[in-house]
């Protein structure tokens, strides 16, 4: 009888499962993981790509002062207005308006009132954190349906890998570097899995809850035919106003947003919505920031946009306040610096448990493979570090340009991004090459310690880059207590230092495995 | 209350709850090479773990109010434990005393942060 025979079937067939969901999905759960983790600051990111956004935090906000002005010269006839007032993260006013489909966006110094350049970039909350949950992929809402997958494929491995680890009580704090490769990696993989399963499980399901409404979508047509788009209106209680399709001046919004205030008993404004700002039906809607509880919770009071009365206050119902405290879990929307570093560290966590189970694939069939001839594991391994590395390679890739490009250039967003996908490809391409190369290691080795020094190069270039062209150094960003541009470049130089040391640890380390078989190439030299 | 030794309390509470957690496994005993603890002990340490947790979860609800203060005591403790494992390989020794320093430390940041 072999030793898989012998493993009760449920546990047989859960190993099956989670190993190949893994080795077939990884590369999707490691971004969204990855993009997530980077998320949690996307802030403060915002603040290092875009140097322009780089001002003081304003003592006080008017709407009428800072964006109205610029919204009507900019957006005259859309249906749509909207603010997002400065706090502590994002010290300028960002306005945004519908325009031909699409939401665009700038930048207010809401101190002085003064419209920011372009920003010429997408930053961390346009890239990093919709390549998180939508993987820039805006086709019929495929990029949601895709992450909606991706999210039941990770709440499988977890339940399937908790099946599978036998000891799990026993190993929970097992860790044994010294061993072989894939006793260490296994560890490593078991370790990080399950002392953050809490997390895990919380982080990925709160995930899925967060996009409930676009994935009942499908069942709302059917229900409310039609009328479908009102149904979202209906659920989350917001006040309905058609167009008066006649035109109308706008009240004071600081009126407006005095009166909320006063509604809420304390809080501040989190935004500003006007719906048809030019009309005289428009809907003023103040939204509260949810700084001082875990639910998305924004309680929102609605006014007539011409007279600037009343119309009426919301707070989410219980099912919605449920779907707002889930919300809130996972998008960290409060006022806690230790909560937000924990999710930050816990993410890290993450991205190693994917790629530890990711590389334990590639070590449990090198041999086996190797011996029968086959390449397989070759190509997986290539992906592993296209997966992995290669994200962080083309993401600081992505910081370097950020600095390169010039300010002025033409779609300078766009091209920002093309600058991570292409190398982000080359990442992959750079691997297989090393792997079908005559004088390679079959453990790819090389490819993995190359693109470690690669990463750690750019990190530092980004760090210097930044210093140079935008004169804010490390050390004027800590003493000025510019937190935002100080901690990025702190985590640039720890990346630099861990990759180079995972470089070294690589040159060094004594692999038990042979060259490759020359029943791979052919004749042997 | 001192909100920041509170939270001190907490963490120190934390690390050194799964330290007690870790020191009490046998199959984690043997790796270190330290001899197995009879039963009596061993239920010691686990009782130790059990009360270091309580107190570090007692803390965070005392600094962050309840909702806030259960999610940092999951994520803080699931840390901890990821920090310990790995770093007792290199280091049986330091992260032994480490640990020992910090649950004698546990008492007096709480008493010190309830009372201030």
């Amino acid at each position: 009888m072999t030793a898989a025979s012998k493993k009760p079937k449920l546990r047989l067939a859960m190993d099956y499962l989670h190993t190949w969901a893994g080795v077939l999905f990884s590369t999707l759960v490691f971004l969204v993981f990855f993009m997530g983790t980077l998320s949690v600051f996307d802030r403060e990111i915002d603040r290092w790509m875009m140097p322009v956004t780089r001002v003081a935090q304003p003592a006080d906000v008017s709407f009428d002062r800072a964006a109205r002005l610029h919204l009507e010269q900019l957006a005259p006839n859309t249906t749509q207005w909207y603010a997002e007032y400065p706090y502590d993260r994002q010290p300028t006013m960002r306005i945004g308006w519908r325009e031909n489909g699409e939401f665009k966006t700038r930048h207010v110094n809401a101190s002085t009132g003064e419209l920011l350049p372009e920003t010429g970039s997408k930053g961390g909350t346009g890239f990093f954190f919709t390549f998180h949950y939508s993987f820039h992929l805006k086709w019929k809402d495929i990029g949601y349906w895709l992450l909606a997958f991706v999210s039941i494929t990770m709440l499988v491995l977890l339940v399937s890998g908790v099946i599978v680890h036998r000891k799990i009580f026993a190993d929970f704090f097992t860790f044994r570097p010294g061993k072989t490769m894939q006793r260490a990696t296994l560890d490593l993989h078991n370790l990080t899995s399950v002392l953050l399963l809490p997390f895990h499980f919380l982080i990925t399901l709160s995930g899925v809850i967060i996009f409930m409404f676009i994935y009942m979508k499908p069942g709302i047509s059917v229900i409310y035919g039609k009328e479908a788009p009102k149904a979202q209106q209906q659920i989350l209680g917001q006040i309905a106003r058609p167009p008066a399709k006649k035109p109308g001046e706008l009240a004071s919004v600081d009126a407006m947003v005095e009166q909320a205030r006063a509604a809420w008993g304390d809080g501040s404004v989190r935004n500003v919505n006007i719906r048809n700002p030019q009309d005289a039906n428009a809907v003023v809607d103040v939204l509260r920031r949810p700084h001082d509880r875990i639910a998305y919770a924004t309680s929102t009071v609605s006014f007539d946009g011409a007279t600037g009365n009343r119309l009426g206050q919301h707070a989410p119902t219980p099912p919605v306040g449920l779907l707002r405290f889930f919300t809130g879990l996972h998008m960290i929307p409060f006022d806690h610096w230790g909560l937000r570093w924990l999710y930050f560290i816990m993410g890290l966590i993450s991205c190693v448990m994917i790629g530890t189970g990711l590389l334990l694939w590639v070590e449990k069939r090198r041999a086996r493979q190797e011996r029968e001839g086959r390449r397989g594991y070759l190509v997986v391994n290539a992906v592993a570090i296209a997966s992995t590395l290669g994200v962080l390679v083309s993401t600081l890739a992505m910081l370097v340009a950020n600095k390169l490009l010039p300010v002025t250039l033409p779609e300078r967003a766009t091209i920002e991004q093309l600058v991570f996908f292409a190398v982000w490809s080359a990442t992959l391409i750079h691997p297989l090459l090393r792997a079908f190369s005559r004088h390679s290691r079959s453990d790819l080795r090389i490819a993995w310690r190359e693109q470690a020094l690669i990463s750690a190069v750019l990190a530092i270039s980004a760090m210097t880059l930044n210093a140079l062209m935008t004169g804010d150094h490390l050390i004027r960003t800590l003493r000025q207590g510019d937190f935002a541009l100080a901690g990025t470049d702190l985590m640039l130089f720890l990346s630099a230092v861990l990759a180079f040391m995972a470089a070294k640890r690589l040159a060094s380390h004594h692999s038990s495995v042979t060259l490759r078989s020359p029943a791979i190439h052919g004749s042997a030299p | 209350m001192t909100p920041l030794l509170l939270t001190a309390s907490s963490v120190c509470a934390a690390w050194a709850g799964m330290a007690a957690l870790c020191f009490q496994s046998p199959s984690q005993r043997h790796r270190m090479d330290w001899p197995p603890l009879s039963g009596l002990r061993r239920l010691g340490f686990i009782v130790a773990a059990i009360m270091l947790l309580a107190a570090s979860l007692v803390a965070a609800i005392a600094t962050d109010g309840m909702p806030f203060g259960i999610l940092r005591w999951v994520c803080q403790t699931s840390v901890s434990g990821v920090i310990l494992s790995c770093s007792l390989p290199y280091s049986i020794t330091v992260v032994a005393l480490v640990s020992r320093m910090v649950a004698v430390l546990v008492p007096i940041l709480f008493i010190g942060g309830y009372w201030r």
